[in-house]
Protein backbone atom coordinates (compact mmCIF):
# COMPACT_ATOMS: atom_id res chain seq x y z
CA UNK A 1 0.00 0.00 0.00
CA UNK A 2 2.84 2.36 0.63
CA UNK A 3 5.36 1.67 -2.07
CA UNK A 4 3.95 4.42 -4.27
CA UNK A 5 5.15 7.17 -1.95
CA UNK A 6 8.72 7.53 -3.07
CA UNK A 7 9.92 10.80 -1.71
CA UNK A 8 13.03 12.79 -1.19
CA UNK A 9 14.22 14.07 2.15
CA UNK A 10 15.34 17.64 2.67
CA UNK A 11 19.09 17.54 3.05
CA UNK A 12 19.76 20.81 4.79
CA UNK A 13 20.39 19.39 8.25
CA UNK A 14 21.29 15.76 7.88
CA UNK A 15 23.88 14.04 9.96
CA UNK A 16 26.04 11.99 7.64
CA UNK A 17 25.79 8.67 9.41
CA UNK A 18 22.21 8.80 10.63
CA UNK A 19 20.82 10.43 7.55
CA UNK A 20 18.51 12.31 9.85
CA UNK A 21 18.15 15.72 11.42
CA UNK A 22 20.48 16.60 14.25
CA UNK A 23 18.73 14.96 17.14
CA UNK A 24 19.07 17.36 20.00
CA UNK A 25 16.72 16.19 22.71
CA UNK A 26 13.79 18.59 23.06
CA UNK A 27 12.69 19.87 26.47
CA UNK A 28 9.50 18.50 27.90
CA UNK A 29 7.49 15.55 26.70
CA UNK A 30 5.32 17.17 24.06
CA UNK A 31 7.78 16.61 21.22
CA UNK A 32 8.74 13.19 19.93
CA UNK A 33 11.89 11.58 21.19
CA UNK A 34 15.04 11.70 19.09
CA UNK A 35 16.30 8.36 17.82
CA UNK A 36 19.05 7.99 20.37
CA UNK A 37 16.64 8.23 23.29
CA UNK A 38 14.28 5.49 22.19
CA UNK A 39 13.79 2.41 24.33
CA UNK A 40 13.58 -1.08 22.87
CA UNK A 41 9.78 -1.03 23.18
CA UNK A 42 9.46 2.21 21.22
CA UNK A 43 11.98 1.27 18.61
CA UNK A 44 10.82 -0.75 15.67
CA UNK A 45 13.36 -1.95 13.24
CA UNK A 46 12.99 -3.78 9.96
CA UNK A 47 16.14 -5.77 10.69
CA UNK A 48 15.55 -9.04 12.46
CA UNK A 49 18.21 -8.76 15.14
CA UNK A 50 17.61 -12.15 16.67
CA UNK A 51 18.51 -13.62 13.30
CA UNK A 52 21.56 -11.37 13.02
CA UNK A 53 22.85 -12.70 16.33
CA UNK A 54 22.79 -16.20 14.86
CA UNK A 55 24.99 -15.23 11.92
CA UNK A 56 28.46 -16.76 11.88
CA UNK A 57 29.99 -13.39 10.93
CA UNK A 58 28.31 -11.70 13.89
CA UNK A 59 29.46 -14.39 16.30
CA UNK A 60 32.99 -14.18 14.91
CA UNK A 61 32.94 -10.41 15.49
CA UNK A 62 31.79 -10.72 19.10
CA UNK A 63 34.44 -13.38 19.71
CA UNK A 64 37.15 -11.21 18.14
CA UNK A 65 36.13 -8.29 20.37
CA UNK A 66 36.22 -10.36 23.53
CA UNK A 67 39.54 -11.87 22.49
CA UNK A 68 41.01 -8.39 22.46
CA UNK A 69 39.15 -6.68 25.31
CA UNK A 70 39.52 -9.34 28.02
CA UNK A 71 43.29 -9.94 27.77
CA UNK A 72 43.99 -6.23 27.31
CA UNK A 73 41.90 -5.33 30.36
CA UNK A 74 43.43 -8.06 32.49
CA UNK A 75 46.91 -7.02 31.45
CA UNK A 76 46.57 -3.34 32.19
CA UNK A 77 44.79 -3.89 35.50
CA UNK A 78 47.49 -6.29 36.72
CA UNK A 79 50.31 -4.13 35.38
CA UNK A 80 48.88 -1.02 36.99
CA UNK A 81 48.13 -2.55 40.39
CA UNK A 82 51.57 -4.12 40.45
CA UNK A 83 52.95 -0.60 40.89
CA UNK A 84 51.32 0.37 44.21
CA UNK A 85 51.55 -3.20 45.53
CA UNK A 86 55.27 -3.51 44.79
CA UNK A 87 56.07 0.01 45.97
CA UNK A 88 54.11 -0.67 49.14
CA UNK A 89 55.27 -4.21 49.98
CA UNK A 90 58.68 -4.50 48.29
CA UNK A 91 60.23 -1.08 48.91
CA UNK A 92 63.75 -2.48 49.01
CA UNK A 93 63.44 -3.95 45.52
CA UNK A 94 61.75 -0.89 44.10
CA UNK A 95 64.28 1.60 45.45
CA UNK A 96 67.20 -0.25 43.89
CA UNK A 97 69.07 2.19 41.69
CA UNK A 98 69.53 1.24 38.06
CA UNK A 99 70.92 4.21 36.15
CA UNK A 100 72.56 6.80 38.39
CA UNK A 101 69.99 7.81 40.98
CA UNK A 102 67.09 6.55 38.85
CA UNK A 103 65.52 3.55 40.57
CA UNK A 104 63.25 0.69 39.51
CA UNK A 105 60.18 2.37 41.01
CA UNK A 106 60.68 5.42 38.80
CA UNK A 107 61.20 3.39 35.64
CA UNK A 108 58.20 1.20 36.44
CA UNK A 109 55.94 4.23 36.93
CA UNK A 110 57.28 5.78 33.73
CA UNK A 111 56.66 2.54 31.83
CA UNK A 112 52.95 2.80 32.75
CA UNK A 113 52.67 5.72 30.35
CA UNK A 114 54.12 3.69 27.50
CA UNK A 115 51.95 0.73 28.46
CA UNK A 116 48.83 2.92 28.24
CA UNK A 117 49.87 4.41 24.90
CA UNK A 118 50.69 1.03 23.41
CA UNK A 119 47.39 -0.52 24.52
CA UNK A 120 45.53 2.50 23.18
CA UNK A 121 47.33 2.23 19.84
CA UNK A 122 46.62 -1.50 19.68
CA UNK A 123 42.98 -0.78 20.40
CA UNK A 124 42.82 1.76 17.57
CA UNK A 125 44.11 -0.90 15.20
CA UNK A 126 41.77 -3.54 16.58
CA UNK A 127 38.80 -1.16 16.37
CA UNK A 128 39.48 -0.64 12.68
CA UNK A 129 39.38 -4.43 12.29
CA UNK A 130 36.11 -4.63 14.27
CA UNK A 131 34.63 -1.96 12.01
CA UNK A 132 35.45 -4.04 8.96
CA UNK A 133 33.82 -7.09 10.53
CA UNK A 134 30.77 -5.03 11.43
CA UNK A 135 30.63 -3.86 7.86
CA UNK A 136 30.43 -7.47 6.69
CA UNK A 137 27.65 -8.23 9.16
CA UNK A 138 25.71 -5.12 8.13
CA UNK A 139 26.08 -5.93 4.43
CA UNK A 140 24.77 -9.40 5.02
CA UNK A 141 21.86 -8.25 7.18
CA UNK A 142 20.98 -5.68 4.53
CA UNK A 143 20.99 -8.20 1.71
CA UNK A 144 18.72 -10.44 3.79
CA UNK A 145 16.44 -7.46 4.26
CA UNK A 146 16.13 -6.55 0.59
CA UNK A 147 15.22 -10.13 -0.28
CA UNK A 148 11.47 -10.75 -0.78
CA UNK A 149 11.13 -12.09 2.73
CA UNK A 150 12.29 -8.91 4.37
CA UNK A 151 10.13 -6.49 2.38
CA UNK A 152 6.97 -7.05 4.21
CA UNK B 1 51.37 43.34 34.35
CA UNK B 2 49.48 40.34 35.70
CA UNK B 3 46.23 42.27 35.51
CA UNK B 4 46.91 43.33 31.92
CA UNK B 5 47.64 39.74 30.86
CA UNK B 6 44.56 38.48 32.65
CA UNK B 7 42.34 41.09 31.01
CA UNK B 8 43.91 40.30 27.64
CA UNK B 9 42.91 36.64 27.84
CA UNK B 10 39.45 37.47 29.14
CA UNK B 11 39.09 39.89 26.22
CA UNK B 12 40.21 37.30 23.66
CA UNK B 13 37.81 34.67 24.98
CA UNK B 14 34.94 37.17 25.05
CA UNK B 15 35.64 38.11 21.43
CA UNK B 16 35.45 34.41 20.54
CA UNK B 17 32.19 34.14 22.44
CA UNK B 18 30.80 37.13 20.57
CA UNK B 19 31.93 35.67 17.24
CA UNK B 20 30.40 32.30 18.11
CA UNK B 21 27.16 33.84 19.38
CA UNK B 22 26.66 35.58 16.05
CA UNK B 23 27.02 32.29 14.23
CA UNK B 24 24.87 30.28 16.60
CA UNK B 25 21.19 29.95 15.96
CA UNK B 26 19.02 26.99 16.76
CA UNK B 27 19.45 23.99 19.00
CA UNK B 28 21.80 22.08 16.73
CA UNK B 29 24.16 25.02 16.54
CA UNK B 30 24.03 25.67 20.26
CA UNK B 31 24.51 22.11 21.49
CA UNK B 32 26.53 20.59 18.69
CA UNK B 33 28.22 23.59 17.00
CA UNK B 34 26.32 22.62 13.84
CA UNK B 35 28.57 19.56 13.67
CA UNK B 36 31.22 21.73 12.10
CA UNK B 37 33.96 20.85 14.56
CA UNK B 38 36.70 18.87 12.89
CA UNK B 39 38.47 15.90 14.42
CA UNK B 40 41.68 17.71 15.32
CA UNK B 41 39.77 20.63 16.81
CA UNK B 42 37.71 18.34 18.97
CA UNK B 43 40.87 16.51 20.00
CA UNK B 44 42.39 19.78 21.21
CA UNK B 45 39.15 20.69 22.97
CA UNK B 46 38.96 17.34 24.76
CA UNK B 47 42.60 17.74 25.78
CA UNK B 48 41.77 21.26 27.04
CA UNK B 49 38.83 19.93 29.00
CA UNK B 50 41.02 17.37 30.63
CA UNK B 51 43.95 19.59 31.54
CA UNK B 52 42.23 21.24 34.42
CA UNK B 53 43.58 22.72 37.60
CA UNK B 54 43.90 19.22 39.06
CA UNK B 55 46.29 17.87 36.46
CA UNK B 56 48.09 21.12 35.94
CA UNK B 57 48.54 22.56 39.39
CA UNK B 58 47.62 19.69 41.69
CA UNK B 59 49.89 17.06 40.14
CA UNK B 60 52.73 19.53 39.67
CA UNK B 61 52.38 20.55 43.31
CA UNK B 62 52.27 17.07 44.74
CA UNK B 63 55.33 16.04 42.71
CA UNK B 64 57.17 19.16 43.82
CA UNK B 65 56.51 18.49 47.51
CA UNK B 66 56.33 14.71 47.68
CA UNK B 67 58.50 13.58 44.81
CA UNK B 68 58.00 10.03 43.64
CA UNK B 69 54.71 9.46 45.48
CA UNK B 70 53.19 12.35 43.58
CA UNK B 71 54.51 11.02 40.30
CA UNK B 72 52.99 7.64 41.06
CA UNK B 73 49.70 9.30 41.90
CA UNK B 74 49.63 10.91 38.46
CA UNK B 75 50.00 7.55 36.71
CA UNK B 76 46.51 6.50 37.79
CA UNK B 77 44.91 9.35 35.86
CA UNK B 78 46.34 7.98 32.67
CA UNK B 79 45.58 4.33 33.28
CA UNK B 80 41.98 5.22 34.20
CA UNK B 81 41.48 6.10 30.57
CA UNK B 82 42.17 2.55 29.54
CA UNK B 83 39.27 1.53 31.76
CA UNK B 84 37.09 4.07 30.05
CA UNK B 85 38.33 3.04 26.63
CA UNK B 86 38.08 -0.72 26.93
CA UNK B 87 35.20 -1.22 29.36
CA UNK B 88 32.93 1.76 28.77
CA UNK B 89 33.61 3.26 25.36
CA UNK B 90 34.14 0.05 23.41
CA UNK B 91 30.66 -1.41 24.06
CA UNK B 92 29.08 2.02 23.53
CA UNK B 93 30.84 2.52 20.24
CA UNK B 94 28.57 2.12 17.24
CA UNK B 95 25.55 1.72 19.49
CA UNK B 96 23.88 4.73 17.88
CA UNK B 97 23.52 6.36 21.29
CA UNK B 98 25.08 9.41 22.87
CA UNK B 99 25.29 8.57 26.53
CA UNK B 100 25.47 5.61 28.85
CA UNK B 101 21.95 6.45 29.99
CA UNK B 102 20.73 6.17 26.38
CA UNK B 103 22.18 2.66 26.17
CA UNK B 104 20.89 1.52 29.56
CA UNK B 105 17.45 3.03 28.94
CA UNK B 106 17.12 1.05 25.72
CA UNK B 107 16.74 -2.29 27.46
CA UNK B 108 16.04 -1.37 31.06
CA UNK B 109 13.24 0.61 32.57
CA UNK B 110 13.80 4.03 31.07
CA UNK B 111 12.52 6.39 33.77
CA UNK B 112 14.58 5.11 36.73
CA UNK B 113 17.67 4.89 34.52
CA UNK B 114 17.25 8.48 33.35
CA UNK B 115 16.52 9.68 36.87
CA UNK B 116 19.61 8.00 38.31
CA UNK B 117 21.78 9.20 35.44
CA UNK B 118 20.60 12.79 35.92
CA UNK B 119 21.01 12.61 39.67
CA UNK B 120 24.53 11.21 39.54
CA UNK B 121 25.53 13.67 36.82
CA UNK B 122 24.31 16.62 38.88
CA UNK B 123 25.88 15.30 42.08
CA UNK B 124 29.28 14.69 40.48
CA UNK B 125 29.16 17.98 38.59
CA UNK B 126 28.37 20.02 41.70
CA UNK B 127 31.22 18.58 43.75
CA UNK B 128 33.56 18.77 40.80
CA UNK B 129 32.56 22.35 40.16
CA UNK B 130 33.01 23.44 43.78
CA UNK B 131 36.62 22.24 43.72
CA UNK B 132 37.21 23.87 40.35
CA UNK B 133 35.72 27.17 41.44
CA UNK B 134 37.75 27.24 44.64
CA UNK B 135 40.88 26.48 42.61
CA UNK B 136 40.11 29.11 40.01
CA UNK B 137 39.25 31.66 42.66
CA UNK B 138 42.43 31.01 44.63
CA UNK B 139 44.48 31.24 41.46
CA UNK B 140 42.94 34.50 40.28
CA UNK B 141 43.18 36.02 43.75
CA UNK B 142 46.86 35.04 43.86
CA UNK B 143 47.61 36.37 40.38
CA UNK B 144 45.79 39.65 40.92
CA UNK B 145 46.78 40.14 44.57
CA UNK B 146 48.17 43.60 43.89
CA UNK B 147 44.96 44.75 42.25
CA UNK B 148 43.06 44.19 45.47
CA UNK B 149 40.75 41.45 44.20
CA UNK B 150 39.56 39.23 47.02
CA UNK B 151 38.94 35.49 46.85
CA UNK B 152 35.16 35.89 46.85
CA UNK B 153 35.20 38.44 44.05
CA UNK B 154 37.45 36.12 42.05
CA UNK B 155 35.11 33.12 42.47
CA UNK B 156 32.07 35.15 41.45
CA UNK B 157 33.93 36.74 38.55
CA UNK B 158 35.14 33.40 37.20
CA UNK B 159 31.66 31.92 37.58
CA UNK B 160 30.02 34.79 35.70
CA UNK B 161 32.60 34.51 32.92
CA UNK B 162 31.97 30.78 32.51
CA UNK B 163 28.21 31.33 32.34
CA UNK B 164 28.71 34.02 29.69
CA UNK B 165 30.89 31.71 27.57
CA UNK B 166 28.40 28.87 27.65
CA UNK B 167 25.10 30.76 27.51
CA UNK B 168 26.05 33.12 24.71
CA UNK B 169 28.62 31.14 22.79
CA UNK B 170 27.22 27.63 23.03
CA UNK B 171 29.33 24.68 22.00
CA UNK B 172 31.23 26.63 19.33
CA UNK B 173 32.63 29.15 21.82
CA UNK B 174 33.42 26.61 24.53
CA UNK B 175 35.20 24.42 22.00
CA UNK B 176 37.41 27.27 20.81
CA UNK B 177 38.07 28.49 24.31
CA UNK B 178 39.20 24.96 25.19
CA UNK B 179 41.37 24.72 22.07
CA UNK B 180 43.15 27.94 23.02
CA UNK B 181 43.49 26.78 26.60
CA UNK B 182 44.99 23.45 25.52
CA UNK B 183 47.49 25.18 23.26
CA UNK B 184 48.48 27.68 25.97
CA UNK B 185 48.87 24.99 28.63
CA UNK B 186 50.89 22.69 26.41
CA UNK B 187 53.00 25.56 25.10
CA UNK B 188 53.63 26.66 28.68
CA UNK B 189 54.59 23.16 29.79
CA UNK B 190 56.97 22.62 26.89
CA UNK B 191 58.57 26.01 27.53
CA UNK B 192 58.93 25.24 31.25
CA UNK B 193 60.44 21.83 30.50
CA UNK B 194 63.01 23.40 28.18
CA UNK B 195 63.85 26.09 30.75
CA UNK B 196 64.29 23.50 33.51
CA UNK B 197 66.51 21.37 31.29
CA UNK B 198 68.48 24.47 30.31
CA UNK B 199 69.03 25.17 33.99
CA UNK B 200 70.73 21.76 34.21
CA UNK B 201 72.71 22.29 31.01
CA UNK B 202 70.39 19.98 29.04
CA UNK B 203 71.80 17.01 30.91
CA UNK B 204 69.38 14.38 32.21
CA UNK B 205 72.12 13.08 34.50
CA UNK B 206 72.44 16.45 36.24
CA UNK B 207 68.68 16.79 36.36
CA UNK B 208 68.10 13.43 38.04
CA UNK B 209 71.06 13.95 40.37
CA UNK B 210 69.44 17.15 41.58
CA UNK B 211 66.14 15.34 42.20
CA UNK B 212 68.04 12.63 44.07
CA UNK B 213 69.63 15.17 46.40
CA UNK B 214 67.05 17.77 47.26
CA UNK B 215 68.24 20.06 50.03
CA UNK B 216 65.72 21.92 52.11
CA UNK B 217 65.17 23.15 55.62
CA UNK B 218 62.91 21.36 58.03
CA UNK B 219 62.44 23.16 61.36
CA UNK B 220 65.64 25.03 60.79
CA UNK B 221 67.68 21.89 60.11
CA UNK B 222 69.16 21.22 56.69
CA UNK B 223 67.82 17.96 55.23
CA UNK B 224 68.86 16.12 52.07
CA UNK B 225 66.21 13.87 50.56
CA UNK B 226 66.00 11.64 47.53
CA UNK B 227 62.83 12.68 45.72
CA UNK B 228 63.05 9.61 43.50
CA UNK B 229 62.52 7.29 46.46
CA UNK B 230 58.97 6.24 47.26
CA UNK B 231 57.56 6.81 50.70
CA UNK B 232 57.84 10.57 51.18
CA UNK B 233 54.11 10.78 51.54
CA UNK B 234 52.85 7.24 52.03
CA UNK B 235 54.87 5.87 54.94
CA UNK B 236 54.77 2.49 56.66
CA UNK B 237 52.94 0.74 58.20
CA UNK B 238 49.87 1.77 56.22
CA UNK B 239 51.64 3.28 53.23
CA UNK B 240 51.04 0.30 50.98
CA UNK B 241 47.35 0.15 51.78
CA UNK B 242 47.04 3.88 51.23
CA UNK B 243 48.56 3.49 47.81
CA UNK B 244 46.30 0.64 46.78
CA UNK B 245 43.15 2.28 48.10
CA UNK B 246 44.11 5.42 46.22
CA UNK B 247 44.89 3.47 43.08
CA UNK B 248 41.62 1.59 43.06
CA UNK B 249 39.13 4.42 42.62
CA UNK B 250 41.38 6.14 40.17
CA UNK B 251 41.59 3.13 37.93
CA UNK B 252 37.95 2.09 38.11
CA UNK B 253 35.69 4.78 39.38
CA UNK B 254 37.02 7.77 37.53
CA UNK B 255 33.80 8.74 35.85
CA UNK B 256 33.75 8.54 32.12
CA UNK B 257 32.09 11.58 30.74
CA UNK B 258 30.38 10.82 27.51
CA UNK B 259 29.79 14.39 26.88
CA UNK B 260 28.42 16.51 24.09
CA UNK B 261 31.81 16.65 22.47
CA UNK B 262 31.27 13.25 20.96
CA UNK B 263 28.51 14.35 18.68
CA UNK B 264 29.74 17.57 17.19
CA UNK B 265 32.09 16.00 14.81
CA UNK B 266 31.28 16.41 11.21
CA UNK B 267 32.00 13.13 9.51
CA UNK B 268 31.52 9.59 10.62
CA UNK B 269 35.15 8.72 10.74
CA UNK B 270 36.20 11.88 12.52
CA UNK B 271 35.90 10.19 15.88
CA UNK B 272 38.94 8.05 15.39
CA UNK B 273 40.91 11.13 14.46
CA UNK B 274 40.06 13.11 17.48
CA UNK B 275 40.75 10.08 19.63
CA UNK B 276 44.16 10.01 18.07
CA UNK B 277 44.74 13.74 18.44
CA UNK B 278 43.56 13.80 21.98
CA UNK B 279 45.82 10.87 22.79
CA UNK B 280 48.82 12.47 21.20
CA UNK B 281 48.17 15.80 22.80
CA UNK B 282 47.49 15.04 26.38
CA UNK B 283 48.14 11.35 26.66
CA UNK B 284 44.71 10.93 28.12
CA UNK B 285 41.57 9.24 26.99
CA UNK B 286 38.17 10.41 27.67
CA UNK B 287 34.75 8.91 27.13
CA UNK B 288 34.72 10.27 23.66
CA UNK B 289 34.08 7.14 21.74
CA UNK B 290 30.41 6.90 22.42
CA UNK B 291 29.06 9.17 19.72
CA UNK B 292 26.08 8.16 17.68
CA UNK B 293 26.69 5.80 14.88
CA UNK B 294 23.63 4.43 13.30
CA UNK B 295 25.91 1.91 11.89
CA UNK B 296 23.71 0.55 9.25
CA UNK B 297 24.04 3.88 7.52
CA UNK B 298 27.64 4.52 8.26
CA UNK B 299 29.00 2.88 5.21
CA UNK B 300 26.99 4.82 2.70
CA UNK B 301 26.74 8.45 3.42
CA UNK B 302 24.35 9.35 0.64
CA UNK B 303 21.16 7.99 2.06
CA UNK B 304 19.07 11.03 1.52
CA UNK B 305 16.56 9.31 -0.73
CA UNK B 306 13.94 7.34 1.07
CA UNK B 307 10.68 5.63 0.55
CA UNK B 308 7.85 4.81 2.88
CA UNK B 309 6.82 1.26 3.38
CA UNK B 310 4.48 -0.44 5.72
CA UNK B 311 6.49 -2.58 8.08
CA UNK B 312 4.53 -4.63 10.58
CA UNK B 313 1.55 -2.37 10.32
CA UNK B 314 3.43 0.91 10.71
CA UNK B 315 4.47 3.31 8.04
CA UNK B 316 8.16 3.91 8.18
CA UNK B 317 10.66 5.75 6.07
CA UNK B 318 13.16 3.37 4.61
CA UNK B 319 16.30 3.97 2.67
CA UNK B 320 15.95 3.08 -0.99
CA UNK B 321 19.42 1.58 -1.10
CA UNK B 322 19.39 -0.76 1.82
CA UNK B 323 15.83 -0.77 3.06
CA UNK B 324 16.81 0.39 6.52
CA UNK B 325 14.80 2.88 8.41
CA UNK B 326 15.66 6.55 8.48
CA UNK B 327 14.62 6.90 12.04
CA UNK B 328 14.11 10.53 12.73
CA UNK B 329 11.99 11.54 9.84
CA UNK B 330 9.16 9.22 10.54
CA UNK B 331 9.05 10.30 14.18
CA UNK B 332 9.28 14.00 13.69
CA UNK B 333 6.54 13.92 11.13
CA UNK B 334 8.68 16.09 8.98
CA UNK B 335 7.04 17.32 5.82
CA UNK B 336 8.63 15.58 2.88
CA UNK B 337 8.89 17.19 -0.52
CA UNK B 338 8.12 15.13 -3.56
Amino acid sequence: MADDQNSELPIDDLTPEVGAATDVAPLGRAATKPAHELTAAEDSDPVDWSRVTQMTEFRAMVRAKLRFIIPATLFFVIYYFALPVLVGYAPALMSKRVIGVVNIAYLFALSQFFMAWIIAALYLRAAARFDKMEHTVVEKAESALSSPRGNK
Amino acid sequence: MALAMFLFFVGVTLVITYWAARRTSGASAFFAANRQIKGWQNGFAVAGDYMSAASFLGIAGIIAFQGYDGFMYSVGWLVAYLTVLLIVAEPLRNAGKYTMADVLAYRLSARPVRAMASLSTITVSIFYMIAQMVGAGALVALLLKNSGISFHTAVIGVGVLMIVYVVFGGMLATTWVQIIKAMLLMGGTILLSILVLAHFGFSFANFFNAIGHVVYHEKGVEVVKDFLQPGLRFKPPYGALDLISLAHPRAFLYGPRCQDRAHQRRVGHGIDWHVLYSDNLSGFWRGYDCGPRQDRHKWRHEHERATTRAVSGRRLLLCVHCGNRLRDHSRRGRRLDD
